[in-house]
Protein backbone atom coordinates (compact mmCIF):
# COMPACT_ATOMS: atom_id res chain seq x y z
CA UNK A 1 0.00 0.00 0.00
CA UNK A 2 2.89 2.08 0.97
CA UNK A 3 4.78 1.54 -2.01
CA UNK A 4 1.46 2.80 -4.56
CA UNK A 5 0.92 5.95 -2.38
CA UNK A 6 4.65 6.37 -2.93
CA UNK A 7 4.40 6.20 -6.69
CA UNK A 8 0.75 7.66 -7.52
CA UNK A 9 2.02 10.93 -5.11
CA UNK A 10 5.91 11.46 -7.04
CA UNK A 11 3.99 10.69 -10.21
CA UNK A 12 0.81 13.81 -9.72
CA UNK A 13 3.89 15.66 -8.07
CA UNK A 14 5.74 15.87 -11.13
CA UNK A 15 3.31 15.76 -13.32
CA UNK A 16 1.98 19.25 -11.44
CA UNK A 17 5.74 20.47 -11.08
CA UNK A 18 6.82 19.90 -14.73
CA UNK A 19 3.16 21.29 -16.09
CA UNK A 20 4.29 24.51 -14.22
CA UNK A 21 7.49 25.04 -15.12
CA UNK A 22 6.01 25.71 -18.53
CA UNK A 23 5.96 23.71 -21.64
CA UNK A 24 9.19 25.53 -22.95
CA UNK A 25 11.53 24.29 -19.81
CA UNK A 26 11.42 20.31 -21.20
CA UNK A 27 11.12 20.98 -25.05
CA UNK A 28 15.00 23.11 -25.28
CA UNK A 29 17.07 21.10 -22.49
CA UNK A 30 20.68 21.96 -22.29
CA UNK A 31 23.56 19.77 -21.38
CA UNK A 32 22.96 21.09 -18.02
CA UNK A 33 18.71 20.34 -18.01
CA UNK A 34 19.92 17.25 -18.74
CA UNK A 35 22.15 17.23 -15.55
CA UNK A 36 19.55 18.48 -14.03
CA UNK A 37 16.94 15.76 -14.71
CA UNK A 38 19.22 13.21 -13.61
CA UNK A 39 19.77 15.02 -10.53
CA UNK A 40 15.89 14.75 -9.95
CA UNK A 41 16.06 11.19 -11.08
CA UNK A 42 18.39 10.67 -8.18
CA UNK A 43 16.28 12.17 -5.55
CA UNK A 44 13.03 10.73 -6.13
CA UNK A 45 14.49 7.63 -6.42
CA UNK A 46 14.77 7.17 -2.78
CA UNK A 47 11.72 8.72 -1.86
CA UNK A 48 9.94 6.31 -4.17
CA UNK A 49 11.83 2.81 -3.17
CA UNK A 50 12.48 3.53 0.61
CA UNK A 51 14.71 1.48 2.12
CA UNK A 52 13.80 -1.42 0.01
CA UNK A 53 16.13 -2.45 -3.45
CA UNK A 54 15.04 -5.39 -3.82
CA UNK A 55 13.59 -6.52 -7.47
CA UNK A 56 10.13 -7.51 -6.61
CA UNK A 57 9.97 -3.64 -5.25
CA UNK A 58 11.54 -2.09 -8.34
CA UNK A 59 9.15 -4.09 -11.01
CA UNK A 60 5.98 -3.33 -8.46
CA UNK A 61 6.75 0.21 -8.94
CA UNK A 62 7.41 0.24 -12.37
CA UNK A 63 3.73 -1.02 -12.85
CA UNK A 64 2.43 1.14 -10.61
CA UNK A 65 3.71 4.10 -12.20
CA UNK A 66 2.83 2.44 -15.88
CA UNK A 67 -0.27 1.84 -14.67
CA UNK A 68 -0.54 5.71 -13.15
CA UNK A 69 0.21 6.37 -16.53
CA UNK A 70 -2.07 4.25 -19.08
CA UNK A 71 -4.84 5.64 -16.11
CA UNK A 72 -4.15 9.24 -17.51
CA UNK A 73 -3.63 8.42 -21.16
CA UNK A 74 -7.25 6.84 -21.19
CA UNK A 75 -8.93 9.82 -18.68
CA UNK A 76 -7.23 12.64 -21.09
CA UNK A 77 -8.86 10.60 -24.21
CA UNK A 78 -12.21 10.29 -22.73
CA UNK A 79 -12.28 14.22 -21.23
CA UNK A 80 -11.07 16.69 -23.13
CA UNK A 81 -11.13 19.46 -20.63
CA UNK A 82 -8.56 17.43 -18.36
CA UNK A 83 -6.60 16.78 -22.01
CA UNK A 84 -6.39 20.37 -22.08
CA UNK A 85 -5.60 20.93 -18.21
CA UNK A 86 -2.32 18.62 -18.40
CA UNK A 87 -0.98 18.86 -21.73
CA UNK A 88 -2.27 23.05 -22.44
CA UNK A 89 -3.43 24.08 -25.89
CA UNK A 90 -1.15 25.30 -28.76
CA UNK A 91 -0.73 29.13 -29.05
CA UNK A 92 0.27 31.25 -32.25
CA UNK A 93 3.20 33.34 -31.46
CA UNK A 94 3.95 34.88 -35.05
CA UNK A 95 0.85 36.04 -37.33
CA UNK A 96 1.62 36.65 -40.92
CA UNK A 97 5.41 37.93 -40.12
CA UNK A 98 3.91 39.74 -36.83
CA UNK A 99 5.39 38.38 -33.98
CA UNK A 100 2.75 38.18 -31.14
CA UNK A 101 5.06 39.86 -28.15
CA UNK A 102 2.21 39.90 -25.09
CA UNK A 103 1.87 35.90 -26.11
CA UNK A 104 5.54 35.27 -26.36
CA UNK A 105 6.71 37.01 -23.26
CA UNK A 106 4.10 34.63 -21.33
CA UNK A 107 4.77 32.10 -23.13
CA UNK A 108 9.06 32.43 -22.34
CA UNK A 109 9.97 32.30 -25.96
CA UNK A 110 11.96 35.34 -27.85
CA UNK A 111 12.39 35.77 -31.38
CA UNK A 112 15.56 34.10 -31.56
CA UNK A 113 13.53 30.77 -30.35
CA UNK A 114 11.04 31.46 -33.38
CA UNK A 115 14.23 32.32 -35.63
CA UNK A 116 16.03 28.99 -34.24
CA UNK A 117 13.07 26.57 -35.35
CA UNK A 118 12.67 28.26 -39.02
CA UNK A 119 15.88 28.20 -39.75
CA UNK A 120 16.16 24.78 -38.91
CA UNK A 121 12.83 23.28 -40.28
CA UNK A 122 12.74 25.47 -43.29
CA UNK A 123 15.74 27.07 -43.51
CA UNK A 124 14.47 30.53 -43.78
CA UNK A 125 16.51 33.74 -42.93
CA UNK A 126 13.87 36.17 -41.78
CA UNK A 127 10.82 36.77 -39.82
CA UNK A 128 8.54 37.85 -42.25
CA UNK A 129 8.90 34.69 -44.04
CA UNK A 130 6.81 33.20 -41.93
CA UNK A 131 3.30 33.42 -42.09
CA UNK A 132 2.50 31.28 -39.02
CA UNK A 133 4.88 30.39 -35.70
CA UNK A 134 2.85 28.22 -33.08
CA UNK A 135 3.64 26.98 -29.94
CA UNK A 136 2.94 23.01 -29.70
CA UNK A 137 1.51 21.26 -27.20
CA UNK A 138 5.23 19.28 -26.22
CA UNK A 139 6.48 23.07 -26.20
CA UNK A 140 8.15 22.88 -29.76
CA UNK A 141 8.10 25.55 -32.38
CA UNK A 142 6.74 24.35 -35.84
CA UNK A 143 6.78 27.33 -38.43
CA UNK A 144 3.97 27.77 -41.22
CA UNK A 145 6.18 29.87 -44.13
CA UNK A 146 4.41 31.78 -46.36
CA UNK A 147 3.75 29.22 -49.79
CA UNK B 1 -9.81 38.58 -17.52
CA UNK B 2 -7.36 40.89 -17.52
CA UNK B 3 -4.54 38.75 -18.37
CA UNK B 4 -7.12 37.50 -21.34
CA UNK B 5 -7.33 40.87 -22.35
CA UNK B 6 -3.93 41.66 -23.18
CA UNK B 7 -3.30 38.91 -25.50
CA UNK B 8 -3.54 39.82 -28.84
CA UNK B 9 -6.24 38.21 -30.56
CA UNK B 10 -6.06 37.19 -34.21
CA UNK B 11 -8.33 35.82 -37.00
CA UNK B 12 -6.72 32.59 -38.58
CA UNK B 13 -7.53 29.91 -40.52
CA UNK B 14 -5.28 27.42 -39.01
CA UNK B 15 -7.15 24.45 -37.61
CA UNK B 16 -6.08 24.28 -33.71
CA UNK B 17 -7.90 24.36 -30.38
CA UNK B 18 -6.10 27.76 -29.22
CA UNK B 19 -7.87 28.21 -26.12
CA UNK B 20 -6.82 31.81 -24.94
CA UNK B 21 -9.18 31.90 -21.75
CA UNK B 22 -7.47 28.54 -20.47
CA UNK B 23 -3.67 29.63 -21.51
CA UNK B 24 -4.33 32.92 -19.82
CA UNK B 25 -5.56 31.05 -16.62
CA UNK B 26 -2.39 28.55 -16.93
CA UNK B 27 -0.21 31.55 -16.81
CA UNK B 28 -1.69 32.64 -13.85
CA UNK B 29 -1.47 29.54 -11.92
CA UNK B 30 2.18 29.69 -13.08
CA UNK B 31 2.83 33.15 -11.71
CA UNK B 32 1.33 31.63 -8.17
CA UNK B 33 2.92 28.83 -7.93
CA UNK B 34 5.64 30.55 -8.59
CA UNK B 35 5.56 32.18 -5.70
CA UNK B 36 4.70 29.21 -3.59
CA UNK B 37 8.04 27.58 -4.89
CA UNK B 38 10.12 30.30 -3.50
CA UNK B 39 7.76 30.13 -0.44
CA UNK B 40 8.42 26.15 -0.06
CA UNK B 41 12.40 27.57 -0.94
CA UNK B 42 12.50 30.07 2.31
CA UNK B 43 10.24 27.82 4.57
CA UNK B 44 12.81 24.80 4.06
CA UNK B 45 15.38 27.32 5.17
CA UNK B 46 13.96 28.49 8.27
CA UNK B 47 13.75 24.50 9.10
CA UNK B 48 9.61 24.03 8.52
CA UNK B 49 10.72 20.65 7.39
CA UNK B 50 13.05 19.99 9.78
CA UNK B 51 17.13 20.90 10.37
CA UNK B 52 16.38 24.74 10.59
CA UNK B 53 15.89 27.47 13.38
CA UNK B 54 11.69 27.28 12.96
CA UNK B 55 12.71 23.51 13.89
CA UNK B 56 15.28 23.59 16.58
CA UNK B 57 12.91 23.12 20.05
CA UNK B 58 14.98 23.90 23.89
CA UNK B 59 13.33 23.11 27.17
CA UNK B 60 14.85 24.10 30.15
CA UNK B 61 13.69 22.79 33.52
CA UNK B 62 15.71 22.48 36.53
CA UNK B 63 18.76 21.69 35.90
CA UNK B 64 17.70 19.83 32.84
CA UNK B 65 17.94 21.38 28.85
CA UNK B 66 16.48 18.94 26.09
CA UNK B 67 16.96 20.18 22.68
CA UNK B 68 14.70 17.99 19.71
CA UNK B 69 13.73 18.57 16.57
CA UNK B 70 9.73 19.97 16.28
CA UNK B 71 9.97 18.57 12.59
CA UNK B 72 11.40 15.67 10.76
CA UNK B 73 11.10 13.13 8.37
CA UNK B 74 10.48 9.63 8.14
CA UNK B 75 13.68 6.95 8.20
CA UNK B 76 15.81 10.81 8.85
CA UNK B 77 17.58 10.74 12.29
CA UNK B 78 16.21 12.78 14.67
CA UNK B 79 18.92 13.77 17.91
CA UNK B 80 17.15 14.32 21.14
CA UNK B 81 19.98 16.13 23.07
CA UNK B 82 19.63 16.01 27.06
CA UNK B 83 21.99 18.16 29.28
CA UNK B 84 21.92 17.52 32.94
CA UNK B 85 24.03 18.55 35.75
CA UNK B 86 25.96 15.84 37.09
CA UNK B 87 26.36 14.96 40.98
CA UNK B 88 23.63 12.15 41.06
CA UNK B 89 22.31 9.11 39.29
CA UNK B 90 20.24 9.90 35.96
CA UNK B 91 16.87 8.04 35.21
CA UNK B 92 14.75 9.06 31.81
CA UNK B 93 11.50 7.57 31.42
CA UNK B 94 9.76 7.22 28.46
CA UNK B 95 5.83 5.90 27.53
CA UNK B 96 6.10 3.14 25.38
CA UNK B 97 3.32 4.86 23.36
CA UNK B 98 5.86 7.18 22.32
CA UNK B 99 8.93 5.08 21.91
CA UNK B 100 6.55 2.98 19.59
CA UNK B 101 6.94 5.51 16.58
CA UNK B 102 10.49 5.49 16.43
CA UNK B 103 13.30 3.15 15.96
CA UNK B 104 15.82 3.88 18.98
CA UNK B 105 19.11 3.91 16.74
CA UNK B 106 21.58 4.38 19.63
CA UNK B 107 21.78 5.84 23.15
CA UNK B 108 25.07 7.68 23.52
CA UNK B 109 26.73 7.22 26.29
CA UNK B 110 24.76 3.65 26.63
CA UNK B 111 22.12 3.64 29.47
CA UNK B 112 23.92 1.21 32.55
CA UNK B 113 20.55 -0.49 32.47
CA UNK B 114 17.15 -0.32 30.81
CA UNK B 115 13.61 -1.38 32.54
CA UNK B 116 9.97 -1.68 31.10
CA UNK B 117 7.38 -1.42 33.69
CA UNK B 118 3.66 -0.11 32.86
CA UNK B 119 3.83 0.83 29.68
CA UNK B 120 7.21 3.04 30.12
CA UNK B 121 10.47 2.36 29.35
CA UNK B 122 13.47 3.38 32.23
CA UNK B 123 17.37 3.98 30.99
CA UNK B 124 19.40 4.88 34.00
CA UNK B 125 22.61 5.81 33.60
CA UNK B 126 24.77 5.25 36.55
CA UNK B 127 27.87 7.48 38.82
CA UNK B 128 26.70 10.66 36.85
CA UNK B 129 30.28 12.97 37.41
CA UNK B 130 30.51 16.63 38.41
CA UNK B 131 29.60 18.67 35.90
CA UNK B 132 27.41 18.83 33.00
CA UNK B 133 26.33 15.32 31.70
CA UNK B 134 25.08 15.05 27.90
CA UNK B 135 23.15 12.42 26.35
CA UNK B 136 21.67 12.08 22.85
CA UNK B 137 18.81 9.77 21.77
CA UNK B 138 19.41 9.03 18.07
CA UNK B 139 15.73 7.66 17.27
CA UNK B 140 14.41 6.84 13.49
CA UNK B 141 10.58 8.05 12.75
CA UNK B 142 8.73 5.23 11.49
CA UNK B 143 5.63 7.12 10.48
CA UNK B 144 4.25 10.20 9.26
CA UNK B 145 1.98 12.54 11.43
CA UNK B 146 2.18 13.64 14.97
CA UNK B 147 3.80 12.70 17.63
CA UNK B 148 3.30 13.49 21.30
CA UNK B 149 4.71 11.84 24.59
CA UNK B 150 5.86 13.38 28.12
CA UNK B 151 9.76 12.31 29.05
CA UNK B 152 10.50 12.04 32.91
CA UNK B 153 14.25 12.90 33.73
CA UNK B 154 14.74 13.14 37.08
CA UNK B 155 11.18 13.86 38.11
CA UNK B 156 11.25 16.80 35.71
CA UNK B 157 8.60 15.82 33.10
CA UNK B 158 8.97 17.70 29.73
CA UNK B 159 6.01 17.47 26.77
CA UNK B 160 8.05 16.44 23.48
CA UNK B 161 6.17 17.14 20.52
CA UNK B 162 6.82 16.43 16.84
CA UNK B 163 5.74 16.57 13.41
CA UNK B 164 6.68 13.78 11.04
CA UNK B 165 6.48 14.41 7.28
CA UNK B 166 6.17 11.61 5.00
Amino acid sequence: MDLIFRGVAIYLFLLVLFRILGKRSLAETTTFDFVLLLIIGEATQQALLGNDFSVTNALVLIIILMGVAMLFAKLKSKYKKLDRLLEGTPLILVDHGKPLKKRMTQSHVDEDDIMEAARIHHGLEQLKQIKFAVLERDGTISIIPFA
Amino acid sequence: MQADRQIEIITHTLELDENLTQQAKGWKVQKICGILIAAVIVLTASGLFGSGPLSWRKIEKAGVILQYETFGRVEKEADIRLQVDGGKALAITIPMRYLDHFKVEKIVPDAYESRIAKGYVTYTFRGAIEGKNIIHFFLYPKKAGNIKGIWQVNQQHIQLTHFIYP
